[in-house]
Order: C-alpha cells, then structure tokens, then sequence
C-alpha cells in the first residue's frame, strides 16, 4: 500500500500529487517531459525532498511534513531503474550487482547475486565491465542490481528510452516476467502510452505538476475525464456538443462544428458536453455499401487525405454538411483550422478478397456505435 | 657537478612534494565541497581560490611577504612560537603551496563534477550513505583527475620562482631552490652551470610526466580485459 500526498514548488509550476495505490499492483505515471512525473518518482526514493506532505509505504512513513520525518534515500530500500543505467564504470558487472548488498553474510550475498544472473541471462558477462557489454545487456544489470536487494517498491523512469526498438521490446517482456515473479508494488514513469499500457495495469495522466486522471487502462482510453487526457491518450476526435433532448438510455446531441446530430450514451446530466471518438472506433466504408440501418450514427463524408500504416491507413474524413457547400466554403473552413472533421483508422482487411485502400476524393461512409462515444462536461472557457 | 648543485635540486623535490601533499589534505575537501554543494557563494570562493593563478608571482609573493611578515599578526605568532616564516624553508612551503593549489582544486573539481550524478543517486537508493559514497564511487571514479591536479601543481610548485623568491630569498641549503639556483647561475655568468641545473630540471618534469602517463595507461589496459 502506497499512500502519498506531496506538493513542491518548481521553476515553471507547482507539484501537487496525490497517489494512493494498492500493495502489488503497477501504476504508470505518464505525460509530457517536463510534467513533473520524474520529480515525483525522485522524491518517493528519497532523492528529492517535498515541500510539504506525506509519503507512506506499507507500515513505514517515509516522509512527513507534520512530523518532521525524512527518510534518507539509502534507508528506504526502495528499487529505482534509472534512464541511462546509472551502472558504476569502475566496478565488473558482478561487482555492480554486488553493490546494495550490504548486509548478511559472505556466501548468502553471493548466492543471491549468482541466481540473480543466472535469470537474467548474464553468465559469463560477470567480469565484463558495463561499457564493454550492450545497451540491452546494461540494462538488465541494472534490473538485475535494483531487483538482488528484493525492494518492496520498484521504481522505473524512464527505462527503455534509451534502447532501440527491438531491445525494447525484449527489455519490456524482460520486465513483465520480473514483474509477474515480483510481489511487490512498482511506478514507472514514461512518456509513452503504449509503454505505460504494456507494462501497468493503472495509469496517471500528469500535466504541469498535477495528476489529472487516475484509473484503469479502459478508464483512461474510454472514459477520459477531460480534452488533455482524451488527447494525450490518443482520442483524435474531439468535438463540443449540446444536448437537446433526453429519452432513457440515450440522448440527441447537437454538434455545431459539424452539422450533425448525433446520438449518445444519456450518462451526464450537464447539457454542454465534449465527446472523443478514437480513430479506431470509426468504421469507415465505401459509399457504395449498404448503408447499416441498425447503426445510430451514420455520417457522409469525402476523403481529403489518407496516411499509410504497416497494418492499414489512416484516413482524413471531410463530412458532407446539410446546407449548401457554397456555405461551407465561405463561412465554415474560413475560421478552422485544418481541413478535415474526422480522423479514422482503416485497418486492413487481410483474406478478404474486396480489399481495398481509400483514395483521396472517395466518398464514405462513417458509422460508429454510441459505445465508442467518450462523454465529458464541457471545458469551462 | 658540484655536491652543492645537487643540493637545490634535493631542496626542489622536497618543497614541491611536502606543498602537493599539503594540498592534497586542504585541496581535496574544497574541491569536494565546489564540485557537490548548490551554495550561490561556490563560483565566488572558486575565483578566490583562482587569484593565485593570475596573479604575477612576484605580487603574489609581496603580498604573502605582507601577510606573513613580522608586521603582521600571523607572522608576530609564528615568530613568538619560534618559527618564524619568512625566509626559512617554511615560508618556501607556503609560497609553493599558495601558487600551485588552485591547479590541483581546479583539475579535482572538474574531475568529481564529471561523475554523472545518477551514480551518486544510485548509490543511495542501494543503500549507501553519503561518507561511503565518497569512497565507494567518487573516489574510484575521479582519482584520474585528481591524479592529474596533483602531478599539474606538483610541476607548478617545483618550477616557481618568482613567489619563493619573495618570501623567502635564496638562502643556500633552505630556501635556494632550482629555478633561483639556475638564475644565479646566469647572474653570476656560469653558464655551464646554468644550463647543468635547467637540464636536471626538464629531466625531473618529463620523468614525473612519463610515470604518471605510465600509471594510468596501464590501469586503462587492466579494465578493458
């Protein structure tokens, strides 16, 4: 169990985090550089000091303002994974493993080191010194010397930045068996998503100093609670609404920006509203097929622009409007900024043999379910 | 050669060893405490300590002159102590020592701000206090520029000439050390002698440079296996 609430002031903005986590689960801290999610993880070890606050892990209170508790860094026994390694250059990659072994006796300590790099694949690495061995390879001394002092809390920043993408692939499987052998609590702080969703089950969304959403991979892709989150996880679609009627399990929304009604999910009861549909969830069809009546919505539309994927394309979507297109030129692209209203992402329907890429100027088809519709109270401007 | 040439050079050795090593016990601490502290005051004390390298050594041994002097109270202790400082071979310490440290603080510093301070943050969440960390990673990871501060201010205290000289003359068999000995020499028109005593002294330097060199290369050689 991991209880904290610190706040710090910084150079730019001031830092107010708030976490409280479960014994052995993992929580992604996410968001862009300079948001603050470092500095948190800093100050959990103990190598940065908090303003104001508490820190509690398990039954120990690492920090406490009130009481005017700091505990050093060297006796939180907490596991940190550093960004460029940290590994000692002057010490063999035994030796390096050796290092938070402090304690016990001789022969104890040297067993755990042994088995540790009999795990991670490091026999016959043992003498080497860490500038002589591989990017992947220093990596997993450091696993393998954070993970030999069996720390109840494992700390990651930023740990595979530095790899390239094949090693960090391996890497990141490499810390998934870790962690399901692992008992004990780990944070990993990234700027990637995709990292945060491979390799935590929670995640946060931080933005200058604060943590603007906490909750499950599907709450945070599904159900973001405002436009930062919803963009930064990848929600392209974004659009301010306004309900104008209510029946039971759904709702009529009127969308200014592009003409359309559309029908949603009737969860929040304020009437100005902002709805995200990911690229994904659009599902985008030849105007030559069927229209699907069973779907709510359905919306006409041209393609501006489309953008080749390794799996399928991704395709730029101009809606067809009610009025005049004379209107729409003149009044509608003239105060917006780009040229599309919908972003989807066509994946490729391999096997089927009326397979076929969108060109630009096709007519389309968008239909989505009123599940794919992320809700949201509007954005107080 | 005359035994008594020999004797500057013993002198020589003697004064510049005795300042490294007294710099080494007041250098390495300053240039620990400039190299880790995040004290606004650091670049102001590491000017301070830089004086000595701008100055022309002959203000700077006036200035030693004045400080240490019977006129002054340091000096009024020391010669009510009964060791006086100015034109003994103590004085010749202190003057080697004040021109020659900042070479040394300069090279240590540079030497433990170069160790990326995710080493020491490593070190301390494996559970290593500060005191160990100065042995267990600092150390080990900048005693080459440390290494090289001592042999630079090693060369500048065995070469001075000009701050000796002004605080503590040439007086044969304490203070007369090498580069005074050669310019005596000249003065006094030996030029065979002069040129004997600039030889042994670019014989010292280059030998004292070659052992160094040496030292390091092989610890160099001995990692990469």
């Amino acid at each position: 169990m991991i209880d904290l609430r610190i706040s710090k002031a910084l150079e730019f903005f001031s830092l107010e985090v708030d976490i409280k986590l479960s014994e052995g689960s993992s929580l992604a801290l996410v968001g862009p550089s300079g948001c603050g999610k470092s500095m948190t993880l800093r100050m959990i070890a103990g190598l940065e000091q908090p303003d104001k606050g508490y820190i509690k892990v398990g039954d120990t209170v690492f920090y406490d303002s009130n009481e005017r508790i700091f505990v050093p860094a060297y006796k939180r026994h907490v596991g940190f994974l550093f960004q460029s390694y940290a590994l000692f250059p002057h010490l063999t990659v035994e030796q390096n493993i050796a290092f938070g072994l402090n304690h016990g006796p001789r022969l104890d300590r040297q067993g755990k080191v042994h088995s540790i790099i009999e795990r991670l694949r490091l026999k016959g690495l043992e003498r080497s010194y860490p500038q002589y061995i591989s990017g992947g390879q220093q990596q997993r001394v450091a696993l393998a010397r954070t993970l030999v002092t069996d720390p109840e809390l494992l700390l990651l920043d930023e740990p595979f930045s530095a790899l390239d993408c094949q090693v960090k692939k391996k890497m990141e499987k490499e810390v998934i068996d870790v962690r399901n052998a692992y008992s004990g609590t780990m944070i990993l702080v990234t700027h990637s998503l995709e990292e945060a969703f491979r390799l935590c089950s929670n995640i946060a969304v931080m933005d200058n100093g604060n943590i603007i959403q906490l909750g499950t991979q599907d709450e945070i892709i599904h159900h973001p609670a405002n436009r930062t989150v919803a963009r930064f996880t990848g929600t392209e679609n974004i659009f301010d609404g306004t309900v104008i009627e209510r029946y039971g399990e759904t709702a009529l929304l009127w969308v200014e920006e592009l003409h359309v009604h559309l029908t949603i999910p009737n969860t929040l009861k304020q009437d100005n509203l902002s709805l995200g549909i990911r690229p994904a969830q659009l599902i985008v069809e030849q105007d030559h097929c069927t229209r699907l009546e069973d779907e709510e919505n359905s919306l006409s539309g041209r393609i501006v622009q489309t953008i080749p994927t390794p799996d399928g394309q991704i395709v730029f979507i101009q809606l067809m409007r009610d009025d005049s297109a004379s209107l729409l030129n003149n009044t509608s692209l003239s105060h917006r900024q780009r040229d599309y209203d919908l972003q989807a992402y066509v994946p490729f329907n391999y096997g089927k043999s009326d397979h076929r890429l969108f060109q630009p100027r096709d007519l389309c088809q968008v239909n989505f379910a009123i599940s794919a519709i992320a809700l949201w109270p509007q954005d107080k401007r | 050669m005359m035994i008594s040439e020999l004797m500057p050079l013993y002198l020589s050795l003697r004064l510049a060893l005795t300042a490294t090593f007294i710099g080494l016990l007041i250098g390495l601490p300053i240039a620990w405490f400039l190299g880790n502290t995040r004290w606004k005051g650091r670049e102001v004390l590491d000017s301070l300590i830089s004086i000595p390298m701008v100055l022309p050594p002959t203000v700077l041994g006036y200035y030693l002159l004045v400080i240490l002097g019977r006129n002054s109270w340091i000096g009024n202790l020391a010669e009510s102590l009964g060791t006086p400082l100015v034109f003994t071979t103590r004085g010749a310490i202190i003057a080697a020592t004040v021109v020659s440290i900042p070479f040394f603080i300069k090279t240590a510093r540079a030497a433990i701000e170069g160790i990326p301070s995710n080493l020491l943050d490593a070190a301390r969440v494996l559970g290593r206090t500060e005191l160990n960390i100065i042995f267990s990673v600092v150390i080990p990871n900048a005693w080459k520029g440390i290494a090289a501060g001592l042999v630079l201010m090693f060369a500048r205290a065995l070469g001075d000439f000009g701050t000796t000289l002004m605080v503590s003359g040439g007086i044969p068999g304490e203070t007369l050390t090498m580069p005074i000995a050669i310019y005596n020499a000249m003065l006094a028109g030996n030029q065979a002698a002069a040129n004997r005593l600039a030889l042994i002294m670019a014989g010292t330097a280059l030998l004292v440079l070659a052992l160094i060199n040496g030292l390091t290369r092989q610890v160099g050689r001995k990692r990469k296996r």
